[in-house]
């Protein structure tokens, strides 16, 4: 039996049981697994992907999220003490904060390194060391060890002189690779100085891995509060404070323009319809579809992002649509009190199936940001669209008794919109078109697929990590080299061949520096390697000028030079160094993995094609990679299009003909040319929000010209499009008034392309009247 | 050890720079300055940098140039090895150079000689003594001590 045909009672008896259905499914997935709000704003574009390689760099990067970093600064040094040792303990107060440090009193000092290092001098030799010993040239080697023992004072060759006369190992340890010092350990405080200031180091960790709004806005707010409790400085970096802002603006604009679209809703369906019933049929629809995206986007997602839920504000001007076409029907036509909208059901069912296609390009993207609005659009939509069809029959049908007659307004722009249908008229818009997009093309400064441009971070923010990121010396770039293999073993050897070509980048300027473990621990093949090198120097007389000096008659090298007891992984991070860098190798699954950090990258194109030699080596950069991703997604939208208008332009010849068909998809076709455009005009160049703007116009516009197409140049049609227009210009003109580089890009371009669509859609009923 | 190793050469003071040149066992120069190390062997025309920002390279350069405070330092007089001269004994303040050093202590001795004795945490001893000579600088000396 059709649906269609059971009673208005019937009907609504359907969709408050499957309404309950979903609302139970809701509740129970609430409860199983709470909705966690990410205002992350690195993780936007988070591609998904379940590899090992993806596993370590989300392990690299949860490292990253989880540590935040104060510095307490003050010109008194002993103030800027006491101040971070109070200000770490108010921290640790903080139920949210799990982790908080401000003395280091176990960071390793060069004595314990050179003591570290003691058992396995003679195997670990330097890179300037080693072309020495291979030079065969004695006198450059006693220059060379001469240099190191007139440099009074130094550790490395007082603490390890007397075990190795050879000065090999305190050659090794001199190398300039240590962590920076900038900051000085003084009564275990880790102290940096600048511009007259002592700044003191305070590093905390969050709770949770994630950061959940609630959670980094509860954290800052309450360091905020403590803040002004102490007379020294205090500069903070870090992503829970990225993630505190993007939450609190997140929050302000979705509640803003979320009651905004909502009240615009209601005083245009007060205006178009003026009766009670229209008010709540409307708001019921786009309750309904709110709370269906939301039930979708709980079960699909672990954690939502806060900046897709202001993107789905959009679905109030979307989902309306669905009301006012019910409305117009029920309310101006003379419809048949059992089954109401039997007439608009066809263009209704359309007009789901054409937006609801076009947000499923967007579910497949490689984004989360993408899905979750493509998602939530798509159920919530679902969720109109069933309101529309099973409930309204019954809300709304007994309700209105006598038809009442049109808006004066609406008779008068359906008359203007006849005369756009004339053949002059179809000339000046042809015209029009060709003279936007020319300029336009002319002003095309091309596509900005830089992920760091789609959201904008307040000076503060910027300019207290930019002041931290000077204070510490930083220059770490986001960039890094994951080598992996199957045993720790291969993964050093493969960093070392790989840091040798690094090298070479370093000499070329192409890199300032990079920091990978092989600095400080030869894998047991070199250190192998280096023993023999020594054996062969001691009897080629290489260190017979030291012996010399030093008075010594005996061999100078250690007798178990050939032992097999060399420096191993699991040893060396024990070691007070090695424990620093356990961040810089990971076992996942059996492989491991060993980070290469790069700093003053200053080319990485010259890098990344000197890694193609290089086994199980890859360059990865999140930022760079997502970007690279993003160009790639906008080229396969832009196919997509082109594939949707044509899988459009069949759907409607088989309908309507070909004529209709041909004209039914130019209407959106141009709207998204000259909506690009003048996308052009304002923002200079486009970005893949704008690209993603043109799907919703091509759904948009495909809906319009079905209204048209089914119902012919109807006053009714004139009012429903109007209304879905002003809806939609109204949500999409909005988002305009966001921070958001990014939701801006996407309102303006929707926004433009509604408005074109509107003008341009009764140009179907034209070919209508010839086809008919 | 138990030979000391022993090395001749000039020591070269213009403010807050010194410049060790040693004639034997090998002719060598190394430039010391409150921020860095540098060295250049007889066969190179640049300097090399050795070390940067080193808490240890201030520490001496402070002791060779004279540029020492009672704010870094723990100063008293002392005697010279042979009770001949009064010494001046500098014990470092800092925690980080008290870990590695000892003391210095700089001696006036007669006929324009003085001593620097350096001792590290290991009880090696560098011992500088030096023939005080005020000749003008030659266009070289001025050319190396103002490196970079």
């Amino acid at each position: 039996m059709n649906i269609l045909e059971w009673s208005p009672k019937t009907k609504a008896l359907l969709w408050f049981s499957q309404c309950l259905v979903i609302l139970v499914m809701l509740v129970l997935s609430y409860l199983v697994n709470p909705i966690v709000v990410n205002s992350d704003i690195s993780r936007l574009f988070k591609s998904q992907g379940h590899s090992d390689i993806n596993t370590v760099n989300n392990q690299i990067a949860q490292q990253a999220v989880k540590s935040q970093i104060l510095l307490v600064g003050n010109t008194d040094k002993s103030h800027a003490i006491a101040d971070s040792k109070l200000l770490a303990a108010q921290l640790l107060s903080l139920n949210e904060i799990a982790h908080v440090k401000s003395t280091y009193d176990n960071l390793p000092t060069i004595n314990r390194i050179v003591l570290q290092y003691l058992p396995y001098r003679q195997w670990l030799l330097s890179d300037k060391y080693k072309r020495l010993l291979e030079s065969k040239q004695p006198d450059k080697l006693f220059e060379h060890q001469f240099t190191l023992l007139n440099q009074m004072v130094d550790p490395n060759v007082s603490l390890t002189l007397e075990a190795d006369l050879t000065l090999s190992l305190a050659d090794y340890l001199s190398r300039s690779y240590l962590p920076t010092n900038t900051l000085v350990l003084e009564n275990g405080s880790l102290i940096a100085q600048h511009n007259n200031k002592y700044y003191v180091l305070v590093v905390f960790e969050s709770n949770a891995s994630g950061l959940d709004i609630n959670e980094s806005q509860k954290v800052v707010t309450a360091i905020k509060q403590l803040l002004p409790t102490h007379q020294s400085e205090v500069l903070y970096t870090g992503s829970i404070f990225y993630a505190s802002e993007a939450s609190s603006t997140g929050q302000f604009e979705m509640s803003l323009f979320g009651t905004v679209s909502i009240l615009i809703m209601l005083l245009l369906v007060w205006w178009g319809y003026r009766h009670v019933s229209s008010l709540l049929a409307t708001l019921s629809i786009i309750v309904i579809s709110v709370l269906y995206g939301m039930c979708a986007l709980v079960i699909a997602f672990d954690e939502i992002s806060i900046v897709a839920l202001i993107f789905s504000i959009t679905l109030i001007g979307i989902s309306a649509d669905y009301s006012f076409h019910s409305l117009s029907e029920i309310f101006f036509t003379r419809c048949m009190p059992k089954n109401p909208l039997k007439e608009v059901h066809r263009s209704l069912s359309m007009g789901f199936l054409t937006t609801a296609a076009g947000y499923l390009v967007l579910l497949f993207s490689p984004f989360i940001l993408f899905q979750q609005i493509a998602l939530f659009t798509i159920v919530g939509l679902a969720g109109a669209y069933l309101t529309a069809v099973l409930l309204f029959p019954w809300l709304i049908a007994n309700k209105v008794v006598n038809t009442p007659p049109l808006p004066p307004f609406i008779i008068w722009l359906n008359n203007q919109h006849r005369k756009l249908t004339n053949y002059e008229s179809t000339h000046y818009i042809v015209l029009i078109t060709v003279i936007v997009v020319a300029i336009a093309f002319g002003l095309f400064k091309g596509f900005n697929d830089d992920v760091r441009s789609f959201y904008n971070v307040t000076s503060n923010i910027q300019v207290n990590e930019r002041k931290v990121k000077d204070i510490l010396g930083q220059k770490d770039e986001p960039q890094y080299i994951l080598i992996t293999g199957t045993t720790a073993q291969v993964v050093l050897e493969r960093e070392e061949e790989l840091t040798m070509m690094l090298d070479q980048h370093v000499k070329y300027n192409n890199l300032a520096h990079y920091k990978g473990i092989t600095q400080w621990l030869p894998s047991i093949k070199k250190q192998k390697f280096n023993a023999q090198l020594m054996v062969n120097a001691q009897a080629n007389g290489m260190f017979d000028k030291t012996k010399m000096l030093l008075g010594q008659a005996t061999p100078i090298l250690r007798p178990d030079i050939k032992s097999s007891q060399y420096l191993t992984l699991p040893v060396w991070l024990e070691s007070p160094l090695g424990r620093l860098f356990k961040n810089q190798i990971m076992n996942v699954n059996n492989k491991y993995y060993s980070i290469v950090r790069l700093s003053g990258l200053n080319n990485v194109t010259a890098i990344k094609a000197s890694l193609i030699d290089f086994e199980e080596s890859y360059m990865v950069n999140k930022v760079d990679d997502i970007s690279q991703q993003i160009t790639q997604f906008r080229e396969l939208l832009a196919n997509v299009l082109l594939i949707a208008l044509v899988a459009a332009w069949v759907v409607f010849a088989l309908r309507f003909g070909l004529k209709i068909a041909s004209i039914a998809i130019l209407i959106p076709t141009v709207s998204i040319v000259l909506s690009l455009a003048v996308s052009v005009f304002i923002q200079g160049e486009l970005d893949i929000f704008n690209m993603v703007a043109s799907i919703l116009i091509l759904a948009l516009g495909l809906d319009y010209s079905v209204y048209y197409a089914e119902h012919g140049f109807e006053k009714t049609i004139t009012i429903t499009t109007l209304m879905s227009a002003l809806s939609s210009i109204a949500v999409f003109a909005i988002l305009l008034l966001s921070s958001m580089p990014s939701i801006q890009s996407f309102g303006l371009t929707v926004f433009i392309g509604v408005i074109f669509v509107f003008i341009l859609a009764p140009q179907v009923t034209k070919w209508q009247k010839a086809h008919a | 050890m138990s030979v000391p190793i022993v090395s001749h050469g000039r020591f070269i003071v213009d403010g807050k720079r010194v410049l060790w040149q040693t004639t034997s066992p090998i002719k060598s120069e190394i430039l010391l300055t409150d921020t860095a190390v540098y060295k250049r062997s007889s066969t190179n025309k640049t300097f090399k940098l050795l070390v940067k920002e080193s808490p240890i390279n201030r520490m001496i350069t402070a002791v060779l140039t004279g540029n020492f405070n009672d704010r870094d330092w723990l100063l008293s007089v002392a005697e010279s090895a042979d009770f001949s001269n009064s010494c001046l004994k500098m014990l470092p303040k800092s925690p980080q150079l008290v870990a590695v050093f000892t003391s210095a202590t700089l001696c006036n001795q007669a006929n324009n000689q003085r001593q620097v004795l350096l001792v590290d945490k290991q009880n090696n001893k560098t011992l500088i003594e030096m023939n005080i000579s005020k000749e003008q600088l030659t266009p070289e000396d001025k050319l190396s001590l103002e490196h970079p």
